[in-house]
């Protein structure tokens, strides 16, 4: 067989390589809308509506301060506008909101993307299929779930930056955030349709402030199981290792105790005994001691509060654990690859998710006071 | 008989297109006998030969082949003079009319022969293992064969201590990087990949963006259309004229075009950039190779993004590669790797380290100095006590 010559090979994989996907896409930034959040939430008729937000003119120039100079520094308008609508999948969606749009529809930048909780099973396997799909998304973004994906995406900070930079800077933060309720898009994507794995999410809701991110939302499947309040949600960060800041207060022999927690260092271990599972997390907890009604502070009285802060956890994350237990549900994944290799049986799902719900949970919690602060 | 011609010449004067801070300024004059006689006076070594070749049927031009004979290659010595021999013309004025008839491949947009009119680079080169090359009636020599990163090494780079060396030789690098690659990242990532951006500084392009009635690609050919006019006006007026004029062009110019809501002023600010990084090289002659890379790189980078930017650079390396100057291959000592002539490319090394001459140019004599003398601080503290006692 003769082979073509080399100029003939170079010239045709010249012409291949350049016909690949994305070359001849040349569209400048100012030429294209941005999209910096997707919102989905359910619609009549069993649809998806889709929301976009866009930063506006002036939201774009809060950053670079081009606004000022063109005189619309004092000018009211949002930093940016939403554009909704609904479709039987987010694609459908998304075509319309590109008939209302006048640039072309940029995806590639998105940062939030927000859930309903009144999403149904369908819906979210439909959109989790799309986002899967969605070559121009690069699985990123921040995911959230909010009551109102319209409300979240009205709120407008009082000093004038675009609201998804507020939002994602929560996210987004290693040093300065407390508390790291962050997620991905990609861990979702991996958790959602994975039978017997867990997925969380913040759950962000509006408040006189602004953005408040104190909550978790956890599913089970694609259906969210349970929200949790700020108070579970905090200690279930302990044991996810996502904050070890936070704040408890108690009564005990009638005086009140307020602890700053500091640090938390979560470890886990499962145990099988006849077949009976026991789950146990041990919880290694330091902080100050913030409030004290009581007498003067001795070495005993510290042991004592101490202790008693220990039990108090102990009950506390306890009862956090054993709700999540109770809808089905295990954010922590700290266990299911090791029952699974251990009893082969239990990867059948209804069979995993019964011993699951039945498992011994035990908390242990050490916690360690590192100075009194500032209490009498 | 004796030759006493004395031609009519200008005095000896400092290089004007290589000037340098420290070391020595002198540059050769149009006259042949000086320029040999200023050669002569830094290697007055019996073994630099100067081979004489007459070209040019109507002008008669005397050109010189110059080398050090124990240490340049023969073989490309030899090489040198069979082009030489070779070429038939005219009339020949100008050294680069005999050099390219020298260069080995013709059809590249990189330089091969080394172009300066300073005589202690040429005889750096020579003592080396170079040739040169020089003409009558033309202060430029010719030095060969060369490598790419022989046109980023300046005389004083020599005259300064290592360290300062070093760092000019990575500003120089650095300066280069970024004059071929900003300007082509900024269209890659403003027009064709925004998802590559960092949100932030999308946000700030695309603010700055707003209302500009031009694409990046076509503010970039404005502004870089007005850079090579004021390059060009400059280049033609008297000295003094011409600070003026770039200073006021560039600055008058550049704010007015932004004033007006031509052009932003980040594509501002990554032209001066650029323009400052590719004008870092030393050598005149690879400036202008920069010059139309960088403009392939644009088109590569506005048609297929980064994607683009990565497989030109890819065919630009290979293409370096692949070229080769009386068997020196160009790209050394980066590819083929020389460990040993890596001491002094983009850094350099104390001279007392420098004790062999490049091993691409397989000399005659690799050695160019014997080792360090002054060991260390031992046999000094040895004589001190001797003194004390």
């Amino acid at each position: 067989m003769r082979w073509p010559s080399k100029l003939v090979i170079v010239s045709m994989l010249s012409l291949m390589m350049s016909l690949l996907s994305g070359c001849w896409s040349d569209r400048p930034v100012e030429y294209r809308a941005l999209a910096l959040a997707m919102g989905f939430s359910p619609a009549p008729q069993a649809k998806i509506r889709v929301t976009l937000q866009f930063p506006t003119r002036s939201g774009l120039t809060t950053l670079t301060g081009a606004g000022a100079s063109s005189g619309s520094s004092g000018s009211t308008s949002p930093p940016s506008y939403s554009v909704s609508a609904t479709g039987m999948t987010p694609g459908s969606a998304l075509a319309r909101i590109q008939g209302q749009v006048q640039s072309e529809v940029y995806l590639g930048q998105i940062q939030i993307l927000a859930f309903s909780p009144r999403l149904s099973q369908s819906q979210m396997g439909t959109i989790d299929d799309f986002l899967t799909r969605m070559g121009p998304m690069d699985k990123t973004a921040y995911v959230v779930g909010t009551p109102s994906v319209k409300a979240l995406f009205s709120v407008n900070p009082s000093n004038g930056a675009l609201p998804v930079m507020d939002l994602v800077q929560g996210f987004s933060c290693n040093n300065c955030e407390t508390v790291t309720y962050r997620q991905h898009q990609w861990d979702l994507e991996v958790a959602l349709p994975t039978p017997g794995d867990s997925a969380w999410m913040p759950y962000v809701t509006i408040g006189p402030k602004g953005f408040v991110t104190d909550q978790i939302m956890v599913y089970r499947g694609l259906i969210p199981a349970e929200i949790l309040p700020p108070r579970q949600s905090m200690l279930l960060g302990y044991t996810l290792g996502r904050t070890g800041r936070g704040y408890v207060s108690y009564m005990a022999g009638g005086d009140r105790i307020g602890v700053r927690t500091m640090t938390a260092s979560p470890s886990e271990k499962a145990t099988l005994d006849n077949g009976k599972l026991t789950l146990c997390m041990n919880l290694n907890i330091t902080g100050t001691l913030d409030t004290w009604t009581g007498p003067a502070l001795t070495p005993a009285l510290v042991q004592w509060i101490q202790s008693h802060t220990n039990q108090f956890l102990s009950q506390q994350i306890l009862s956090a654990l054993v709700s999540v237990q109770q809808h089905g549900s295990d954010p922590t994944d700290f266990l299911g690859p090791l029952i699974w290799r251990k009893e082969p049986q239990w990867r059948y799902l209804p069979v995993w998710e019964k011993v699951y719900r039945t498992a011994d949970v035990v908390v242990h919690v050490n916690f360690h006071l590192r100075n009194v602060g500032d209490s009498n | 008989m004796l030759d006493s011609v004395k031609f009519p010449s200008r005095n000896i004067g400092r290089s004007e297109s290589e000037p340098s801070i420290k070391g020595p300024q002198e540059a050769f004059t149009e006259v042949l006998l000086t320029q040999m006689n200023q050669l002569r006076r830094r290697l007055p070594a019996p073994s630099l030969q100067f081979e004489p070749f007459t070209i040019g049927t109507e002008s008669h031009t005397t050109v010189l082949v110059c080398y050090v004979r124990n240490v340049a290659n023969p073989a490309i010595v030899d090489a040198i003079k069979k082009r030489m021999g070779a070429i038939s013309r005219a009339s020949v004025q100008t050294s680069n009319e005999v050099g390219e008839y020298l260069a080995d491949r013709r059809i590249t947009i990189f330089p091969q022969l080394r172009m300066s009119d300073r005589v202690d680079l040429v005889a750096r080169n020579l003592s080396q293992g170079k040739v040169a090359i020089l003409t009558a009636n033309d202060p430029t020599a010719l030095v060969l064969p060369n490598t790419l990163m022989d046109f980023y090494q300046t005389t004083q780079d020599y005259a300064f201590p290592f360290w300062d060396a070093t760092l000019v030789r990575i500003v120089r690098l650095a300066g280069l990087l970024v004059g071929l690659y900003l300007m082509p990242l900024y269209i890659a990532l403003s027009s064709v990949n925004p998802d590559l951006f960092s949100l932030k500084l999308l946000l700030t392009v695309t603010g700055a963006r707003q209302g500009m009635p031009f694409p990046p690609v076509i503010e970039v050919m404005i502004m870089w259309f007005i850079i090579e006019i004021l390059r060009e006006a400059a280049n033609r007026l008297p000295q003094q004229m011409a600070t003026t004029i770039g200073t006021v062009g560039a600055v008058v110019v550049g704010t007015a075009i932004v004033k007006a809501g031509l052009i932003d002023a980040i594509m501002i600010i990554i032209v001066t950039i650029t323009a400052l990084g590719l004008y870092t090289v030393p050598a005149i002659e690879l400036a202008s190779t920069w010059r139309w890379l960088f403009w392939f790189y644009i088109g590569a980078s506005w048609l297929f993004g980064i994607y683009g930017i990565v497989l030109f650079s890819v065919v630009l390396i290979t293409h370096l590669n692949s070229l080769e100057n009386f068997g020196v291959p160009y790209f050394a000592p980066l590819a083929p790797i020389r460990l040993r002539d890596l001491k002094d490319s983009w850094i350099r090394l104390p001279f007392p380290d420098l004790l062999l001459r490049p091993r691409t140019l397989r000399t005659l004599d690799p050695r160019q100095g014997v080792s360090d003398p002054v060991h260390s601080n031992f046999d000094l503290h040895r004589v001190q006590q001797r003194y004390r006692r």
